[in-house]
């Protein structure tokens, strides 16, 4: 498969005297699928987001989105294949209806009239928000407003669409919103999904989680992998999932069981084959 | 400081077509020095609620009890001001309120504003960076410049400096990585024993209002759907579930064994009572084995 974003070596401090926010990362994600960056508040990991999406001027190391390398000369091109959406919904509405929000970006390329609407059309369709396209943004919840984000990135037909901690001022309900859209996305369009959380139940759906440090990349690997490493992401400040915290505390309790990472149904099926079962 | 609720409604832009009523009669205590979780979704109330605790918002009808002060429709602003001393309020995301050029000035703030002299104010904006776990040496740094978990530590001390007894947070942990939440949840607790503090917790993270909470309030459209303590509220996984609230994880698990035909006497809320239940169950299979 395609790797339509490749980094390499890539290192960037926000001053000469400050320590690097980002050393020496590398990593390549394929096309069509969903890779979440991990790691707690200061770990790098939206200053890496920043970087690929060229906000950053940084000076070591390369990165490449669908082919192009990302260069001063080249920003605009790279852009035009990224959509970001950011931590505050309140912060990324510009218009002052659902549609006109969404029809924000294509005004700016001249996108024609009749194109135009059938694109905000469809993009609210995807997020299912085409109901509430006459609304304005105080009539909206958290979870809605990030959903018409998500469709305003959309309608631009990115290649890929970038999270930055995106869910994290929602409510629960927003946040499966969310979770749901991308789901979504990705089925029927195959978009490319680099999500950005400290929230490791919000990556069970991820092809790939890369954990970050430090600004170092410390593990990268499927959920089931990076899960079973509880104690590495205790130790960085990440929640360990609940499966896994449950082992422990029954190791703790004399209680030998299995070192394969499980998730909760299995951990129930475990439970019943060693207790229940005749 | 106890706060007692009877038959308090409350009704947004009365007589307009916006009429929107968004407390329905709630009566209800916030017992002195007891730890209150208030869950439930957004509109559901809990805002409005929340802004009855130190008279904000006045009721439509009914009274707030604000220790033994009545607040009621008729009650004039004058005499809210020392009531909004004793009670403090954190509201979400409170370091988006931070305002002055240095960490001391903005702790220092409220009390100069209670008529603390400014050696006074700066002298209590010390004891608080203390009190939220902040190193002296940012006083004069500029709030602006700190870390998000940071900022939010500074914003609590402000709300602290006016030493309220009743401190109401609102989604406190709300953006915080997971080590930042415990850290503010251990900071609560903390407080709460040494400083005497009544606290009222709005949360969705169900896990803090079963390892902190001794009250747990339920919200739905404006009213109380359900009032008790953790266990109780959290001993029907299904009703909560209708509701789409969650339940804490060691109570969703214990209620995913109970489908495969485990039994508990009770529904356990934390990771070790539901490790404590299946070391026993562990134990009891192993003398029918032997």
């Amino acid at each position: 498969m395609n790797n339509v974003i490749k980094v390499t070596n890539l290192t960037y401090a926000y001053s000469p005297d400050t320590p690097a926010a980002l050393k020496d990362v590398s990593f390549s994600i394929p096309e069509g699928s969903w890779v979440a960056i991990v790691g707690h508040n200061g770990s790098g990991k939206s200053t890496l987001a920043h970087a690929i999406d060229g906000l950053l001027d940084f000076k070591e190391g390369h990165i490449w989105v669908d082919g192009i390398a990302l260069t001063e000369e080249n920003l605009w091109q790279v852009r035009s294949r990224i959509g970001m959406i950011f931590q505050n919904p309140d912060n990324q509405f510009v218009g002052s209806t659902v549609e006109d929000d969404v029809a924000f970006g294509l005004e700016n390329l001249a996108v024609p009239h009749e194109e135009m609407m059938m694109r905000v059309t469809e993009a609210l369709e995807q997020v299912q928000m085409n109901d509430f396209r006459k609304k304005q943004p105080e009539q909206l919840s958290g979870g809605q407003k990030q959903r018409v984000a998500l469709a305003g990135v959309i309608a631009m037909q990115p290649k890929i669409i970038i999270l930055d901690e995106a869910t994290s001022m929602l409510d629960p309900i927003g946040r499966r919103e969310i979770l749901d859209v991308i789901k979504r996305l990705r089925e029927r369009l195959g978009i490319t999904v680099l999500s950005i959380t400290h929230e490791m139940d919000e990556t069970t759906g991820a092809d790939q989680i890369i954990v970050l440090n430090d600004g170092q990349i410390v593990e990268t690997g499927t959920p089931d992998r990076i899960y079973a490493k509880s104690e590495v992401l205790k130790k960085l400040g990440l929640d360990v999932p609940y499966p896994q915290r449950l082992k422990q505390a029954l190791m703790q309790r004399q209680i030998t069981v299995p070192e394969t990472y499980f998730n909760e149904e299995g951990m129930v099926t475990w439970l019943w084959q060693s207790l229940l079962k005749k | 400081m106890a706060i007692t609720f009877k038959e308090v409604s409350y009704i947004y832009q009365p007589d307009t077509p916006f009429e929107f009523q968004a407390l329905q009669k709630i009566t209800t205590q916030i017992k002195d020095e007891s730890f209150t979780a208030l869950i439930g979704h957004t509109g559901s109330g809990k805002s409005t609620f929340l802004q009855h605790l130190d008279a904000l918002l006045k009721p439509t009808s009914g009274t707030v009890l604000i220790g033994d002060t009545a607040i009621t429709h008729e009650t004039s602003n004058k005499h809210l001001r020392l009531l909004r001393k004793r009670v403090g309020i954190v509201f979400q995301f409170p370091e988006k309120q931070l305002f002055a050029d240095t960490v001391e000035k903005d702790i220092a703030f409220g009390p100069e504003n209670f008529g603390s002299s400014p050696e006074q104010a700066a002298q209590i904006a010390r004891q608080m960076l203390k009190l939220v776990k902040l190193p002296e040496d940012i006083l004069n740094r500029s709030p602006f410049e700190l870390s998000g978990g940071q900022m939010r530590r500074v914003a609590i001390a402000g709300v602290l400096a006016l030493q309220p007894e009743v401190l109401v947070l609102d989604e406190p942990t709300a953006g915080l990585d997971p080590k930042g939440r415990q850290e503010m949840m251990h900071l609560f607790a903390e407080l709460q024993k040494r400083e005497h503090l009544t606290i009222v917790l709005v949360t969705h993270q169900m896990e803090d209002v079963a390892n902190y909470a001794d009250q747990v309030i339920v919200m739905e459209h404006g009213k109380i759907v359900k009032e008790g303590t953790p266990r109780y509220v959290f001993a029907d996984v299904k009703w909560l579930r209708d509701k789409q609230l969650d339940v804490p994880a060691s109570t969703e698990f214990a209620f995913e064994m109970q489908k495969r035909g485990f039994l508990f006497d009770q529904l356990p809320l934390t990771e070790a009572e539901l490790a404590d239940d299946i070391a026993d169950m562990f134990k009891a299979r192993g003398k029918r084995n032997e």
